[in-house]
């Protein structure tokens, strides 16, 4: 026989009725001849699975194993904060040597280039020092060689066959002069083995580098500041784009948004 | 040690037997049982940051499962090239079909001091995953119908009505097996 509170069975044996209902439930229970047999049987299941049988206790090394890995969650930790801080700061010791050499816009230009290459290498798989290095040399190595834009164009006919021959990546280009942002040329980075593009404009005194490269891993969607320079990270159409600047935020987003509108 | 980790290991250590036990229950083998808790640790470490305070048992035992969920969907990745197409009865299939071998080998299992808990045992390890998971949270760590349903991320009726299905499935078998004495 069928009884509509059968539901409320399991409530009360499992102590979710406030007290009111229990009671009320209690009145229902004396005279109902589904409920208190089915309140019976649900006792006697509850007594079967005693705890002491059925409880499953960890192996004495579990503790300490946890711990292990949380030691070396801790080190990784304290290993990475390190490799960046090391980064700024020989950032910073290289900035300074090459400063004299730097002058008006091309300061600004320079700077939001090795920004973005050290940026960059915080985010690549392991963050490792030898990486953010390898970065840097290659950074000022293209200093020294005034290697500011490989192609100098806003003709994205012209840029796009080129940067897919020497980067092997293909992402839509656009010129947004009429928007302020106006493409200046593009150039190719090398980071560790990987060859990626950089498409780059200027947007006043300001200069705005788009990293593209292949989806190859985990970059998620991201938003940084750091020492003045602003960094968007996004995925589409299975590439990464990386937009560095030391433009205002705004004017960072507005580019963004330009560049993402044109892709969706 | 610095704040963070102290605090962590103050919050959440005291539920290493409760993440073991559903770890155990979840995977029904002590190897996985084993890397599904300290992987769990090891990402609720690392998202330690957006605990804010609220009950640390149901927060880390809601990662014990997801571990559990991701290894399980790793381990099927790998296998499901050579098995026949999806038979539409859903994810827990397999785990319904009858006493698991990790069940019986299990060495817990076979120190059980009676037949009956021994079989009782074989047959809620046998529950379809969705079922057993709301009964083992219920019955060995005493959690809340809200509790679960935070853990199982579902809403409070759902649990009533596994909890109440996960009970009749056990009886029913056990009724079967055993008679109606114990
Ligand atoms: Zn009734």
């Amino acid at each position: 026989m069928a009884c509509d509170r059968e539901h409320l069975v399991h409530a009360y044996l499992d102590g979710e009725l406030d007290t009111a209902a229990a009671l009320e439930f209690e009145r229902h229970l004396a005279s109902c001849p589904t409920c208190s047999p089915l309140l019976a049987a649900l006792r006697q299941l509850r007594a079967a699975l005693a705890k002491d049988h059925f409880y499953r206790r960890p192996p004495a090394g579990l503790r300490g194993e946890v711990l292990r890995r949380l030691d070396r969650e801790d080190v990784e930790t304290a290993r990475a904060r390190r490799s960046e801080v090391g980064v700024w700061r020989r950032l910073g010791e290289a900035l300074a040597r090459r400063r004299e050499w730097l002058a008006g816009a091309a300061t600004g230009f320079v700077l939001a280039s090795l920004a973005a290459a050290l940026l960059f290498a915080l985010m690549l798989p392991g963050r490792d020092e030898r990486l953010a290095q390898s970065l840097i040399d290659a950074q000022l190595r293209s200093l020294r060689s005034d290697h500011l834009v490989d192609l100098a164009s806003s003709d994205r006919h012209q840029i796009a066959p080129w940067m897919a021959a020497q980067a092997d990546v293909a992402p839509p280009i656009s010129d947004f002069a009429d928007r302020g942002y106006a493409l200046i040329g593009g150039r190719i980075d090398f980071v560790e083995t990987r060859r990626v593009g950089v498409l780059v404009y200027r947007h006043g005194a300001h200069v705005i580098n788009l990293f593209v490269w292949q989806f190859y891993d985990q970059a998620p969607t991201a938003a940084m500041a750091r020492d003045g320079y602003r960094m968007q990270v996004w995925q589409a159409q299975n590439l990464v784009f990386c937009a560095v600047t030391d433009a205002p935020e705004p004017e960072l987003d507005a580019f963004v948004s330009l560049v993402r509108g044109r892709l969706d | 040690m610095d704040e963070r980790r102290r605090r962590f290991e103050a919050l959440m250590l005291p539920h290493l037997d409760a993440a073991y036990n559903l770890a155990r229950w979840l995977t029904r083998n002590v190897h996985d049982a084993d890397d599904i808790v300290q992987d769990a640790y090891l990402r609720a470490y690392r998202s330690f940051d957006g605990f804010r305070g609220e009950d640390a048992k149901p927060w880390l035992l809601a990662i014990v499962r997801n571990c559990h969920r991701s290894a399980r969907e790793r381990a099927r990745a790998m296998i499901a090239v050579p098995l026949a197409a999806d038979d539409g009865t859903g994810p827990d299939r397999d785990e319904a079909a009858g006493w698991p071998a990790s069940a019986v080998e299990d060495p817990e299992a076979q120190a059980m001091r009676t037949d009956a808990a021994r079989a009782l045992a074989g047959l809620l390890a046998a529950l379809p995953e969705t079922y057993r998971e709301v009964l083992v949270l219920r019955e060995f760590e005493e959690l809340s119908y809200r509790e679960i349903a935070s853990i199982i991320d579902s809403p409070i009726g759902t649990v009533m009505s596994r909890l109440a299905r996960a009970r009749a499935m056990l009886r029913e078998h056990w009724l079967a097996a055993h008679g109606d004495g114990t």
